[in-house]
């Protein structure tokens, strides 16, 4: 397991289910913490187990504090440039869709993880998981066309 | 709106900003203490399999010489009971022997943790050996538990005591089958020692039967002695 950018992925995860870069890392970092805990090391253990526990303990940080919305953040790095005017279009189809549309997106586009390390994560058997991308993909490409 | 042109929206749009303390963490990332239970457990695959079939062979011999009556079963276990010890000896040299003293030098565990390891699992083996068969020897053909222990064990100690010496001098470090070598000299005496008149001091039985539990009690001082010395300058040996 590649730790940095296992890292990367999970802290990418996280921030966009808390919406707060520090309340992330921390999250990010106790899911490691955690991992090492119950399993020992990283050799042996994938990284679903990973986003298992990281996706638990956002539910424990959601329910502890409403996370803030992150379009602020997004908007005004588009204002100094950071960001293109049509990732802003995507960013707002994507806020449209559900948490857990945008949930699978995330993990099977930009972390580009397997089916069965989004299953294990998400809880969900393969079938269902193949149906649920497929619908949150053409949601989304609705969305844009809208947006369009 | 092309695939590749849709994954690279999507990607830019989860552009999380940097985390700060990413190195720092992967730095300081330790794995998880191991116990000492849990480095035993951790060891037991790497032990040679000629290990763990010597011993499991001979304690099936001595349960199948006992159920059928076979009188000199404690002889011949106790003729076998050295070899046991050779392999003991020979797995606190096998790192060496595989070129991975280096390699466990620097790894999580140290190379004198993992050879005391090793030799903490095969001694608990060869104590459950006794355990079985001395007992089982004794009942079935007739003889006091602690004496069958003590003939048994003392061909076992021999060997570890004088295997242990050699591996620590430049001709058991250079030569892999000196224990072995032991072994079989300790096997002879102690089938020499069996055969001889029962008037004779060294008789085999007549020696263990006055003097075999304060033998058997040096001679697991002298091992434990030797065992200590072994693991505190195995890495100088290595």
């Amino acid at each position: 397991m590649d730790l940095e950018k296992t890292y990367d992925k999970i802290y990418r995860y996280v921030y966009f289910r808390v919406g707060d870069r520090m309340i992330a890392e921390d999250i990010t970092q106790e899911s490691f913490l955690r991992f090492i805990g119950k399993y020992g090391n990283f050799h042996d253990y994938e990284i679903k187990y990973l986003y298992t526990i990281a996706r638990n303990l956002c539910i424990d940080e959601y329910r502890r504090i409403k996370p803030e919305p992150i379009t602020e953040e997004i908007e005004d790095k588009a204002g100094m440039g950071g960001i293109s005017e049509e990732c802003i279009m995507v960013r707002q189809a994507l806020d449209k869709l559900s948490e857990e549309d945008r949930e699978i997106i995330l993990l099977k586009h930009v972390n580009g993880e397997n089916i069965a390390t989004i299953s294990k994560a998400l809880g969900i058997s393969r079938f269902a998981l193949y149906r649920k991308i497929k619908n949150a993909e053409d949601r989304l490409r609705n969305e844009l066309e809208v947006e369009e | 709106m092309k695939k590749n042109e849709f994954n690279n929206l999507i990607n830019e749009a989860f552009a999380a900003p940097e985390p700060e303390h990413k190195e720092e963490f992967i730095r300081n990332l330790r794995p998880r203490e191991i116990g000492t239970i849990g480095m035993l457990w951790g060891q037991m695959p790497y032990i040679s399999p000629v290990a763990w079939i010597i011993s499991v062979a001979i304690t099936v011999l001595a349960i199948a010489g006992s159920i059928l009556g076979i009188k000199d079963t404690e002889l011949y276990i106790a003729l076998a009971m050295p070899f046991t010890a050779a392999v003991s000896v020979i797995e606190t040299q096998r790192s060496k022997r595989f070129g991975m003293s280096e390699l466990e030098m620097a790894t999580r565990f140290s190379l004198r943790s993992v050879v005391f390891a090793r030799m903490t699992i095969l001694g608990f083996v060869s104590a459950l050996m006794l355990l079985i068969i001395a007992p089982v020897i004794a009942i079935s053909l007739g003889g006091e538990i602690i004496v069958t222990a003590v003939r048994i064990l003392i061909p076992y100690l021999i060997t570890m005591v004088i295997g242990l010496r050699i591996e620590r001098s430049t001709i058991g470090r250079n030569n892999g089958i000196a224990s072995l070598v032991i072994a079989g000299v300790s096997a002879t005496f102690v089938a020499w020692s069996y055969q001889l008149e029962e008037n004779i001091f060294l008789q085999y039985e007549v020696f263990t039967g006055s003097y075999g539990i304060v033998t058997a009690a040096v001679l697991l001082a002298l091992m434990f002695a030797e065992q200590w010395k072994i693991v505190n300058n195995v890495e100088a040996f290595a």
